[in-house]
């Protein structure tokens, strides 16, 4: 039972303008006037009966105690008739309409609403609240459909009826108390019997909600406008009538011609959708994820710092430094123990900036942290001046009035830990500073970095141990012949070329050749008509930029080679490639020259350490390749030319190749074994290998343990019905 | 004078050998030729073994309400973020930018699996910035039942950027499953039921979205967004925030999965009993012919004669 005391800001859904709009007609219930089914307003019959006067709309579907309709035409001397009806016994139909007067519990009034025009309408005189156990008063309802009836309404000029309206009356009683109707409150109806939503799209109160048909408040006129474009199904007020299996409900169009045998008889109120029996039982939901309250814990305490756990102040919060986070710079980010870092981050500066990490005090630098044994270490500051400022500030555009003038910004923060067991023993932090000058914006480059060190120095790495890691340097060397470590191999590296902004060999920087990655690189030499009439100079000024890249004469077999062993230590051999068509040099034109430099790296697998394959460089060979230069005058463009001293850009490039020495496992391949690929089960679909397949390796779906368990079974099944069939019998009789 | 069969009855002729004789080999060579070759033939026509099945199976995807948003603000670098992750939007300072978002699931079919996720985003901007480009980052929790039970945390990835300042990035697409291995055919999986982004970490390093991508993509069990056809709107009102929706449908799909241990089996024994009718008659005629031409010597026996001696 549904009892609501608060107010419901919503158009009563049982109201004295329940039937106002037009289109209720396909409402209409054909379940209890089974005379009237198949016909429609629109059918001539509705207006055939009257044609001065009639009614709109002629039939109507009354849910609610009033109903109203309008009585159109010719109404000056129209008498109204009320009466019961019910459907004929034997023919289903209603009787035709006729004038005299029945009693019924309903009230007839008419109002005059234009000059062709009465408004009819009903109300019924009866409580519907329902009675209560063994309540005797005749003003309540027994039952909980309070009132089913047919009513028809005549029309009658001079004793002949004129027009007809038809009634359906389908009333539930209310659960609420009679006087709970009074004022504001909203009357719920029982929601067992009745929908509570009879019309949802009806959402503005005391308004016409647009496209919502079954909107009380919308007049016939405004339902006119968008009455083709009603808004559909359940939210539109579009509720089916009666569910389709039961009798009443047969139609000659839809229903197979077994219906009437199968249908069901139940009583209307009998919801299909809530049941006699349905008492609005629940489960309790489980609860989804959810946006969390964002909580932010407080670092945990730590007695000793191992890998990765955060490194504290006295006070027990998060020491921070700029790090990269999402992928951009955030400030105050924690600094893990023993994880070193080095980010760049890019500020784009309007003003001078004023707080961290931007300008910084010694004195907020020089700032005290647990040094994870008890302790305290202080960071030590040390203040270095910034010269060159082309490292951090990129793209500002030089004007002559520089605008800003910013001093002491704080530009690079290198902290370096020295660390020892479970703790630190010192912090050094390295703060540069500079003066920054520009107009309106610049981007500004700031570096943070922090390396930690156990010991005094970082000692140089070793590329492997022993066989070379992918990714480490390749280790060169060159002979010791001075000084007290003679016989010794010095360690360097070998080069690539690393071009940096303009590309040109003047600025270009070089980078150590890593194990394992081919690479290649380049950069520019401008070179003039006048350069190219000096090709011996021109041709050694290309070699020694080449040879600066490879000062090493061995290369380290292994990844730890040790300097006083020369067998840790490959001759790296030097070649110089005749380029195939020889051409003299002319004037404006030189030959072999050197302009590209191949290192050729030939590594083998010499052992297995634990499973793991150890890679040594087995030889290392240079090879240059001569190219012909000449100034392309063609196209126009016969500036360099024509000016000795114009310069044309010519390539000088350098790349690096591994090779694998593959290691012969086993015989080699005979003719068969290649050619005949039914054995191969990489090459062939169809394979003589796969054959048993559930009981092979090549099957994955279950352990092999299980797989082979399962095949015993099915050939112990297979033993046992061969036994007892035929051959064996026939065996047995051999024998006997 | 026509004759005719007044009555027949058949004959059994038994042809008797022992055991060490030709006519046994015989026997075998018809018994193999009988058996061995329907499953040869079989074989070797393809499609023997199931190697692969397929399955349709709604999954059961939850968002997880775990969101990474970074929105470039200025051609030159600027941004803003947000997350739901608190630590990481204390160390994100005065980039942080708080938006409102509302995110729906819907269940159009009832059956308690998620349909469609509508996720909207409203990004507040300042007058003098304007959004060049987007990175959104959700997390969903993905469940399968109908073979082996999968439970695993994955995740959705939305970014688009233009020359051009936005003022809507529309996003409509389906959350796939990528699968670089088979699933097991039964059993738990969840392997992969970890977080996809570490929240609980205090360090910058956690929220890198290069590395959550590289260790999410080492998964051989992943999901992506596919949205082919994301729409950026430009021309954004002033004092209005950007803007971006996203609606990821989570659909029907077809794991693969390596079968059991019986079901390999069962269309190689339809196919071998399909070849073994017409490779029945013909050693079985063989067998007919060479005993009663006695082209390996044996004893034939009326059928009852043995009995009775």
């Amino acid at each position: 039972a549904t009892y609501l005391d608060t107010q419901v800001e919503r158009a009563p859904p049982v109201g004295p303008n329940e039937e106002d709009a037009g289109a209720k007609c396909n409402r209409l219930r054909p379940s209890l006037l089974p005379g009237l089914r198949g016909r429609s307003c629109g059918t001539p019959h509705c207006r055939s009966t009257a044609p001065p006067s009639v009614f709109q709309p002629s039939r109507l579907t009354a849910t609610g105690p009033d109903v109203s309709a309008l009585l159109l035409g010719h109404t000056s001397d129209t008498v109204l008739s009320l009466r019961s009806v019910s459907p004929s016994n034997t023919t289903g139909l209603i009787g035709s309409p006729s004038c005299g007067n029945g009693v019924t519990q309903w009230v007839l009034t008419t109002v005059q609403a234009g000059k062709n025009a009465v408004w009819v309408q009903l109300r019924l005189r009866k409580n519907l609240r329902l009675c209560g156990k063994n309540e005797t008063d005749a003003d309540c309802c027994p039952k909980p459909l309070c009132v089913l009836e047919t009513l028809q309404v005549s029309a009658c000029v001079g004793g002949t009826p004129r027009a007809s309206l038809l009634i359906q009356a389908e009333i539930h009683a209310r659960l609420v108390p009679a006087n709970a109707g009074a004022g504001n409150k909203t009357i719920i109806p029982n929601q067992v019997y009745q929908p509570l939503g009879s019309c949802p799209c009806d959402l503005t109160f005391r308004a016409c909600d647009i496209r919502c048909c079954c909107d009380k408040d919308c007049s016939v006129e405004e339902v006119k406008l968008f009455v083709s474009h009603c808004l559909p199904g359940p939210f539109g007020g579009q509720v089916p009538a009666a569910p389709g299996y039961q009798c009443s409900e047969q139609s000659s169009a839809n229903s197979p011609d077994w219906f009437p045998f199968l249908c069901v008889n139940s009583p209307p109120e009998n919801s299909p959708y809530l049941g006699l029996f349905y008492q609005g039982d629940t489960i309790t939901s489980k609860p989804g994820p959810s946006f969390q309250s964002p909580v932010l814990s407080a670092p945990l305490p730590v007695r000793a710092y191992i890998q990765g756990s955060p490194i504290l102040l006295l006070t027990d919060q998060y020491f921070t430094i700029p790090q990269r986070g999402l992928e951009q710079c955030v400030n105050n980010a924690p600094v893990p123990f023993l994880e070193n870092f080095n980010v760049n981050c890019v500020t784009i500066l309007r003003s001078c900036p004023a707080g961290l990490p931007l300008q910084t005090q010694p004195t907020n630098l020089s700032i005290t942290l647990k040094d994870g044994q008890g302790g305290d270490v202080v960071v030590d500051v040390i203040d270095e001046v910034a010269i060159d400022m082309s490292l951090f500030i990129s793209n500002t555009v030089a004007t002559l009035d520089e605008g800003l003038v910013c001093e002491n910004v704080t530009l690079a923060l290198d902290y370096t830990f020295y660390w020892k067991g479970n703790g630190l023993t010192n912090v050094t932090l390295t703060r540069t500073v500079g003066t920054i000058t520009f107009n309106t914006s610049v981007a500004l480059t700031t570096r943070y970095s922090a390396v930690f060190l156990n010991g005094d120095l970082m000692s140089e790495p070793n590329s492997g141990n022993p066989g070379y890691q992918v990714g480490r340097p390749v280790i060169a060397g060159t002979l010791d012949t001075l000084g007290n470590k003679s016989g010794s191999v010095q360690r360097t590296s070998l080069n690539v070329w690393k071009p940096v902004s303009d590309g040109l060999c003047s600025t270009a920087e070089s980078k150590p050749v890593l194990f394992g990655e081919n690479s290649t690189s380049g950069c520019l030499l401008p070179v003039s008509r006048q350069d190219l009439t000096r090709c011996d100079l021109l041709r050694d000024a290309v070699t020694s930029l080449q040879a600066a890249l490879i000062t090493a004469t061995y290369v380290a077999k292994s990844g730890n080679p040790d300097p006083l062993i020369m067998t840790d230590w490959a001759n790296i051999s030097f070649v110089t490639l005749n380029s195939s068509t020889t051409m003299d040099d002319t004037t404006s034109s030189c030959s072999g020259v050197p302009s590209h430099q191949h290192i050729h790296v030939l590594s083998l697998i010499t052992g297995m350490v634990e499973g793991r394959a150890q890679r040594d460089i087995h030889s290392l060979l240079v090879s240059y390749t001569l190219s012909h230069w000449a100034l392309d005058c063609g196209g126009g463009d016969s500036s360099p030319c024509m000016d000795p001293l114009e310069t044309k850009l010519f390539p000088i490039t350098s790349s690096v190749t591994f090779t694998d020495i593959p290691i012969s496992t086993g015989p080699p391949k005979t003719r068969f074994q290649v050619n005949f690929t039914e054995y191969d089960c990489n090459r062939n679909d169809v394979c003589w290998p796969e054959l048993a397949f559930p009981m092979t390796k090549y099957y994955t779906g279950e352990p092999y343990s299980q797989s082979l368990a399962k095949g015993l079974i099915l050939i112990f099944f297979f033993i046992t019905a061969s036994i007892l069939g035929t051959p064996w019998r026939q065996i047995r009789q051999a024998w006997a | 004078m026509a004759f005719y069969d007044v009555y027949s009855h058949p004959a059994l002729i038994r042809y008797k050998t022992s055991v060490c004789t030709k006519a046994t080999l015989f026997l075998l060579v018809v018994l193999c030729l009988t058996y061995i070759s329907p499953l040869l033939v079989a074989y070797r026509s393809h499609g023997f073994w199931i190697k692969r099945s397929t399955y349709e199976e709604q999954p059961d995807v939850r968002f997880q309400y775990q969101t990474l948003l970074v929105a470039a603000t200025s051609p030159r670098g600027d941004y803003v973020a947000w997350s739901t992750f608190p630590r990481l939007n204390d160390m994100l300072g005065a980039n942080l930018r708080i938006p409102s978002v509302s995110v729906r699931e819907d269940d159009h079919n009832r059956d308690g699996k998620s349909d469609l996720l509508i996720f909207r985003l409203q990004l507040p901007i300042k007058p003098e910035e304007q959004v060049y480009s987007v990175q959104l980052l959700l997390t969903f929790s993905y469940k399968l039942f109908r073979m082996s039970t999968v439970v695993m945390q994955s995740l959705a990835y939305v970014q688009h950027s233009s020359p051009v300042p936005g003022a809507k990035l529309s996003v409509s697409g389906d959350l796939r499953l990528m699968q670089r291995t088979p699933l097991p055919h039964r059993g738990l999986h969840d392997v992969y039921n970890v977080s996809v982004i570490d929240g609980s970490s205090p360090f910058a390093s956690a929220y890198n979205l290069d590395g959550i991508i590289r260790r999410y993509q080492e998964r051989n069990l992943t999901t992506v967004l596919s949205c082919p056809m994301p729409v950026w709107t430009v021309g954004r009102a002033a004092g209005s925030p950007f803007q971006l929706d996203a609606e990821i449908r989570l659909l029907h799909l077809l794991p693969p999965f390596p079968p059991g241990f019986w079901e390999p089996l069962k269309p190689p024994g339809i196919q071998n009993f399909g070849f073994f009718f017409p490779f029945f008659g013909l050693p079985q005629g063989y067998r007919g012919f060479f005993s009663q031409t006695q082209f390996f010597p044996t004893v034939p026996v009326r059928a009852g004669k043995a009995h009775r001696s």
